[in-house]
């Protein structure tokens, strides 16, 4: 398995029956499961901590609902909970894109183009497993030459 | 300039009229903003996110809601909106402080860029260009 990037250039929704688009809806209707992937998301995404699956501790200590974390983390944690679903990312930070590609080994996302590189999230030497347009690619390096 | 207080927090909103978009992070604090505005319900304060779309179904409803005079409009996750509210944006480009949350690019219309700061009791949005 590997996390596929779908270009949002050539991505077609009515190919897919699988598209999740309103990240907020999708994720009040999933159940959250405290993985150490989800933690690792959360914890790079929002400096937020999993307490279980309706509550989390925010970068400041405060107890909040689950559905308060940021649409990015949102976003990254269905990426990890549904392998099987093709996520949108439009509504991701640059900073929950590149979690999403360092931290999913699997799934399926509709990536844009931000301009922009995408950064190890402060991991030296992070090996990816991502599909880009039919090609694999286990170095960020290498897949920046082509985004 | 525009300085609010919610539930503790101070909101400190350090920008002058115009159209900004906010810096492409997650977990900025724009969700935040857009739910405390909620809260504060002051009717020279527009916030709008995606679930609020059901209210501007009608071209009329688009009208009416932006007739009005605002200090502050948030439109937050503005990039599922498919670009239907620019024109009622525009309006506002010098009576305004209008923030959006735009992830990806628009260099079609939006002037500036802002950037939010969310500490513990304050929440700052500053001009980043």
């Amino acid at each position: 398995m590997s996390l596929e990037l779908i270009s949002s250039r050539t991505f077609n929704k009515e190919n897919y029956d699988n598209y999740i688009f309103d990240i907020d809806k999708e994720f009040a209707a999933t159940l959250i499961v405290g993985t150490q992937q989800v933690r690792s998301i959360m914890k790079d995404i929002d400096g937020a901590d999993f307490v279980d699956s309706r509550e989390f501790i925010d970068r400041f200590g405060k107890h909040l609902y689950i559905d308060r974390l940021s649409t990015g983390c949102k976003a990254a944690i269905l990426v990890a909970l549904k392998p099987d679903m093709v996520i949108d990312t439009r509504e991701c930070g640059l900073n929950a894109r590149d979690t999403i590609v360092c931290n999913c080994k699997e799934g399926h996302i509709v990536f844009y183009d931000m301009g922009t590189t995408i950064k190890t999230c402060g991991r030296e030497n992070t090996s990816i497993d991502v599909v880009y347009r039919g090609k694999e690619y286990d170095s960020i390096d290498d897949l920046n030459e082509v985004i | 300039m525009l300085n609010l207080l919610c539930n503790g927090m101070m909101i400190r909103i350090n920008l002058d009229n115009g159209i900004y978009q906010v810096d492409p992070v997650s977990a900025s604090g724009k969700s935040y903003l857009y739910s405390m505005l909620q809260e504060l319900d002051r009717e020279d304060i527009l916030s709008l996110s995606y679930k609020d779309m059901k209210l501007l179904a009608s071209k009329e409803a688009k009208n009416e809601l932006f007739s009005r005079d605002y200090k502050l409009i948030l439109i937050d996750r503005y990039d599922l909106y498919n670009g239907v509210l620019n024109e009622y944006l525009q309006r506002y480009n010098e009576k305004a402080i209008v923030i959006i949350d735009l992830k990806q690019k628009s260099e079609d219309w939006i002037d500036h860029m802002c950037e939010f700061n969310l500490n513990k009791d304050e929440l700052e949005v500053s001009e980043l260009w």
